[in-house]
Parts: structure tokens; C-alpha cells; sequence
């Protein structure tokens, strides 16, 4: 008996085939599942030899004595596995562990990158806001640090030979030596080159006062030319920028004194411990900027007002600033050529403590008359309180203006000496920054304040063109 | 839908064509026609498609088995005398028993070196359950997810077994 097949073969995707396969041997297929295999099976040959291969397993789990050890061996393990005996490195490496891993390790990663960054960009931030509120920046932090030497060598050379430290800058301004930030090498070396230039012209040197030393005479003398320009010219520039390029390591300290002393910083305070340390010196008899050319027309009331400011250690300062009516600020103009005197214009004055004050004009060839307040023996006008502005109008055609600032009150004559007229620059500390005004206009503020903590008396000359 | 005598005759095509896979072809027509005797004659009262094919398969396969077997008592594999060969045992003989028991025992290891998902499968599937069953129990929305499992379960099984379930 020979048997034919006379339908055509039915073809059907292998994975579909397959697929089913594995219930086929267990006996698990549902009627559905074996009408569709075994019917395709029927007209596939692949497939039909496989349901044939697989009769062996198919015939081996049939058994239930073969069904059962499987079955037990397959729960042990299983309970093994799901009793929670599997270590973390098995764990890890599943998929779905290192899967997990990774993303935890990339967020941690991204966390700490990210904290780092909004950090470092905070930091930036404040960095260019301080920037921008002073236009010379001088740093703020290198005030407190400026006690220390900055190298011992320094210090030890100072103590060997006296004579040096007669050439040197008084201590009060050697201690903001130590704030310089160039290396101590570089500076030695700027010393070297400095102290060769001191020795060729030792001569002038001694034809001097003894009492005013030499490298520090001199490092006013460019400081002070420097703040003569300054006030000449009023620049952008603060008073740090007074600092001459080949100057010895006195001028230098001297310079960095300038650098670590900010006249704003000062005038609003924020220095003290820096003043504080030079009145301390000056009380151990070290050099001081007291001893230079400050004025002594005051009485006792001014000595004793002089130990009370030495006790505050705060300096006198004033604050001040051009502003033509109708105009932005006059300090702007004058690379334009542009004169005060082609109109009034208001002089905004603020001192950094309760204060008198006078403003005398200068106009042709005429001597100095008081411009405010009218009577030279007015306390009441004149009164100043700290860090309030008074806005003073200037009639056009002055030559210059000096602002005197006092803490005591004036005496009442209404002329003045030229000397009292033109203040010495080496007592005061300058600097000028722009601040945006509310009218969205930038302002040109100087700051001028004295070198001396104990100074009670400041005046400050504003040449107008 | 196909009736008896269609299904048998289309049967007799695959088995013949399988046959042929494996032994010559005079000996590959001989284990068909024993096959299709068996189901006409002793399983006449099998009609269904999902009944007789596995019934199909599983009469091949002992079918081969025993051809395997007259060929090595006939000594077509090692020429021996019949003489030599022992009585024939209605039972399985040692050798086959040995040759369940090494596969088993195989299978046991094979099943050991599984992941768990695959032991989870295979355990539910001797247990009888059913793919839709493995379904829920595996909480997968898609049918396709279990058939796919099973497969590479069922591949990685063969794989450790040396590629062949005998």
C-alpha cells in the first residue's frame, strides 16, 4: 500500500515554526497552537523534520520518572536563586544590573561635574560684578594678608642693617610688601637692578633731609607726580596705577602700598585692619606718612582728636564727582575737549565720616574766594554727614576748585593761604571708578583719602580744565 | 480541512522524505510503509490532524529505533554471527537503559547551566503548564515574548546538550 500526497506544500515563517517547537516536547501546546503546527508541519518538510528530531526529547519528558528529577533538580535551583543567595557580582553581571550601574555611575558623575561647574560659575560671577563695580580693581583680600613679610630674607636684611631699613619705606607700608603677588624672585631681582640705579646717583641722595629717606622720598615723588597727573587729568585709572615701572624694592613696597590700599576700599572702611596696623606702627616709632608734610595748624582739640582717630583707625576720606547740568559726566568729556567752563555744572561731594566742609574757586588771576558755604564761619552749612552727598553748584570760569575737608570746624577768615590751597598728594590716597547711575548713566567717582588714620583735615584740589 | 486519508497520504510524503535523510532509500521506503501500516491498521480509529500527527511521529521514531536494531542483530554494523547475540528481552535493554539514563543525566547538567528565566520556563513547562499560562505567570503582555524565550531557552538547552537531544 503506497500513500500520495497530492496538496501543495504551505510555507511558514521558521521563527514562527520554531517557536512552537518547545511546548511540542513538554506536551504544553494549546488545541490552537498544535492545529496550527501540526498542520503546517504536515506541509513542511524543515519543520516536519524537526517535530521528528525532537520526538527523542519529546519521548524522554513523556517519562514521568524523567519528568520529576528534572523538575526537582530545575526547583532546587530555582529556589536557590530566588532565596536570595546570589551574590552582587552575579547581580552585576546581568544587563539590567550593569545597566542600572552605569546609570547610577553617570548621574553621581554628572552630579558632582555639575555642582563643580554652577560653582565655578558663581565664583566667575562674582569675580566680574566686583570687576565691574571698580574699574582699577585693587584686590580686597590682599589687605588682611599684609601683615605677614613676604619673604624672611626681607625681613632679616631689614634687622642686619639699619642703614637699609633707613632707605626703605616705613614699616607701615612694609608690611603690604608681603601682598605683592609677583614672585619674591622677580622682585629681588627688580631690587638688585633698583639698588645699582640708588648707588649711581648716591650723591643727590645725600644732599636730602636725612629724616625723609631717600627710596621712599622718591617713591612719593613718583607717587605723588603720579597723583598730581592724577589729579590733573582725573583718569579712569585708580591711585594703584601710581606704581613707577623701575623703582627699588622700596618704591616698590611703596607702589604696593598703594596697590593693597584701595581709596575706596578705605573710604568705605573696609580696610581697617590694614590702617590699623599701620597706626600701630606708627606708634612704635616706625616711619609714618604722618611725618610727611601733614599739615599742623590744628590745636589740641585737634591732637586730641588726632589719638581718638588713631584709636578708630579710620582715615578721613571724601568722595566726589563732576556733573554737568544736563550732562553725563564732565570727566568723560575732557578727552573731547570738551571745558567745564562752557557751563555750571554741580560738584556732588560725600565724606566717609561727619565732617565740615569748603569748596574755594579759582578763577583768572583772582585769589582764592570761598565758593560754599557762603560765610567761612558757618558750621551749620558746612556740616557734612557721613556718606551723605551734597550737591554743590559751580558757576562756569573757575580754573580749579579745592574741597577742604575737616573734622573740627573752619576758623572764620574768608581768604586762604596758597599753601592750605594745594594739598600735598603724598598724604592722600586716590582713585577713580565708574558706577552706573540710576538714570542708567555711568558716573565718574574719585575717591580721595588720607594716607594718615590720625589726618583730621583733607583737602583736595579739582582742576577743572 | 483535511480528512484521514489525506492527512495519511500527505504523512507518508514527510515521513519518506525524513526517512530518506537518514537511511538509504530502498530501507527509508521500507520504514514508511511500516509506519503507515501501523497507523492504518492499529490506529484506525485515530482521525484528527493533532492526534495523528504526533502519533505519526512517535510511530517513526520507534520505527527507526527498531530498524536500528534488526540492522545491528543482523550484523550489517559489525558482521557478527546471529548465533553470538543473545535472546531477545521484552524490556529495554541494558544498553538502551544506559543510553536513557547518560541522556538524562546530561539533561540534568545542561538544565543546571541555565539561566533562570530558561529553568523558570522549563520547570513550568514540565509542571504542564501552557504558553499562555507561562504568560501570566512571567507578567508579559505579549505571547511573542514567551515563544521567543522558550526558543532561546530550548536553542541554549540543545547547545549544551552537544546538538542533539539523543
Amino acid at each position: 500500500m503506497r500513500f500520495t500526497s497530492p496538496e501543495p506544500r504551505v510555507s511558514m515563517p521558521d521563527d514562527d515554526l520554531e517557536k512552537l517547537l518547545g511546548g511540542f516536547a513538554a506536551d504544553t501546546l494549546t488545541p490552537e497552537e498544535k492545529q496550527r503546527l501540526y498542520h503546517t508541519a504536515l506541509h513542511d518538510q524543515q519543520l516536519f523534520n524537526l517535530f521528528a528530531d525532537e520526538q527523542a526529547l519529546k519521548e524522554l519528558l513523556t517519562d514521568p520518572v524523567v519528568r520529576e528529577k528534572l523538575l526537582q533538580s530545575l526547583r532546587e535551583t530555582t529556589s536557590t536563586t530566588d532565596g536570595g543567595n546570589v551574590s552582587w557580582f552575579g547581580w552585576f553581571r546581568r544587563p539590567a544590573g550593569l545597566a542600572w550601574a552605569g546609570g547610577l555611575t553617570a548621574a553621581l558623575f554628572a552630579l558632582v561635574l555639575g555642582t563643580n561647574i554652577y560653582q565655578e560659575s558663581l565664583k566667575e560671577a562674582a569675580r566680574s560684578v566686583a570687576d565691574e563695580e571698580v574699574v582699577a580693581p585693587t584686590p580686597p583680600d590682599s589687605a588682611p594678608s599684609a601683615e605677614k613679610p613676604a619673604t624672611p630674607g626681607i625681613n632679616g636684611s631689614r634687622k642686619e642693617t639699619p642703614e637699609k631699613t633707613n632707605s626703605i619705606a616705613p614699616t607701615g607700608k612694609q608690611a603690604f610688601t608681603a601682598n605683592t603677588s609677583k614672585p619674591a624672585t622677580s622682585t629681588m631681582a627688580k631690587a638688585k637692578e633698583e639698588r645699582a640705579t640708588l648707588q649711581n646717583g648716591a650723591d643727590a641722595s645725600r644732599e636730602r633731609p636725612p629724616s625723609t629717606p631717600q627710596s621712599f622720598h622718591r617713591s612719593e615723588e613718583q607717587a605723588s607726580s603720579s597723583a598730581d597727573q592724577d589729579l590733573a587729568s582725573v583718569p579712569l585709572t585708580s591711585a594703584s596705577r601710581v606704581a613707577p615701572t623701575n623703582t627699588p624694592t622700596t618704591d616698590t613696597r611703596t607702589t604696593q602700598v598703594g596697590s593693597a590700599l584701595s581709596a575706596r576700599s578705605l573710604f568705605y572702611g573696609e580696610s581697617r585692619e590694614v590702617v590699623s596696623s599701620a597706626a600701630k606702627e606708627k606708634q612704635e616709632g616706625s616711619y609714618s606718612v604722618q611725618q610727611f608734610d601733614r599739615p599742623t595748624h590744628k590745636g589740641e582739640r585737634g591732637a586730641d582728636l588726632t589719638e581718638t582717630r588713631a584709636e578708630t583707625a579710620r582715615p578721613l576720606g571724601i568722595r566726589y564727582s563732576l556733573v554737568m547740568n544736563g550732562m553725563k559726566d564732565l570727566h568723560d568729556d575732557r578727552d573731547g575737549e570738551t571745558s567745564l567752563r562752557t557751563g555750571s555744572f554741580d560738584l556732588m561731594i560725600e565724606a566717609n565720616q561727619d565732617s565740615f566742609f569748603q569748596v574755594w574757586g579759582e578763577a583768572g588771576s583772582l585769589p582764592p574766594h570761598l565758593l560754599f558755604p557762603f560765610s567761612a564761619g558757618d558750621p551749620v552749612s558746612s556740616r557734612l554727614l557721613a556718606h551723605q552727598r551734597r550737591r554743590i553748584p559751580i558757576l562756569a570760569g573757575h580754573r580749579s576748585i579745592t574741597v577742604r575737608l575737616s573734622l573740627i570746624p573752619f576758623d572764620t577768615p574768608s581768604t586762604i593761604g596758597s599753601d592750605v590751597m594745594t594739598p600735598s598728594p603724598r598724604e592722600h590716597l586716590q582713585e577713580s571708578s565708574a558706577s552706573l547711575e540710576a538714570a542708567n548713566s555711568q558716573e565718574q567717582a574719585t575717591y580721595v583719602v588720607t594716607r594718615d588714620p590720625s589726618a583730621s583735615t583733607l583737602t583736595v584740589r579739582i582742576p577743572l580744565h | 480541512m483535511m480528512n484521514r486519508d489525506q492527512i495519511l497520504a500527505t504523512l507518508r510524503e514527510r515521513i519518506l522524505a525524513f526517512a530518506t535523510s537518514r537511511v538509504s532509500r530502498d530501507r527509508a521506503e521500507d520504514l514508511t510503509q511500516d509506519v503507515m501500516a501501523v497507523l492504518y491498521e492499529k490506529y484506525s480509529q485515530v482521525t484528527e490532524l493533532v492526534e495523528l500527527v504526533p502519533l505519526a511521529f512517535q510511530v517513526l521514531r520507534y520505527k527507526m529505533l527498531d530498524a536500528h536494531r534488526k540492522a545491528f542483530r543482523r550484523g550489517e554494523y559489525n558482521q557478527e554471527s546471529v548465533e553470538d547475540l543473545p535472546l531477545a528481552d521484552a524490556r529495554d535493554d541494558p544498553a538502551t537503559q544506559l543510553d536513557q539514563k547518560q541522556r538524562v543525566d546530561r539533561l540534568l547538567v545542561a538544565m543546571a547551566q541555565l539561566g533562570e528565566r530558561c529553568r523558570k520556563l522549563f520547570k513550568w513547562k514540565l509542571e504542564g503548564k501552557s504558553f499562555p499560562e507561562i504568560q501570566q505567570l512571567m507578567r508579559q503582555t505579549s505571547i511573542n515574548t514567551i515563544y521567543t524565550w522558550d526558543l532561546r531557552c530550548r536553542r541554549e538547552l540543545l547547545t549544551l546538550m552537544g546538538g542533539s537531544w539523543e
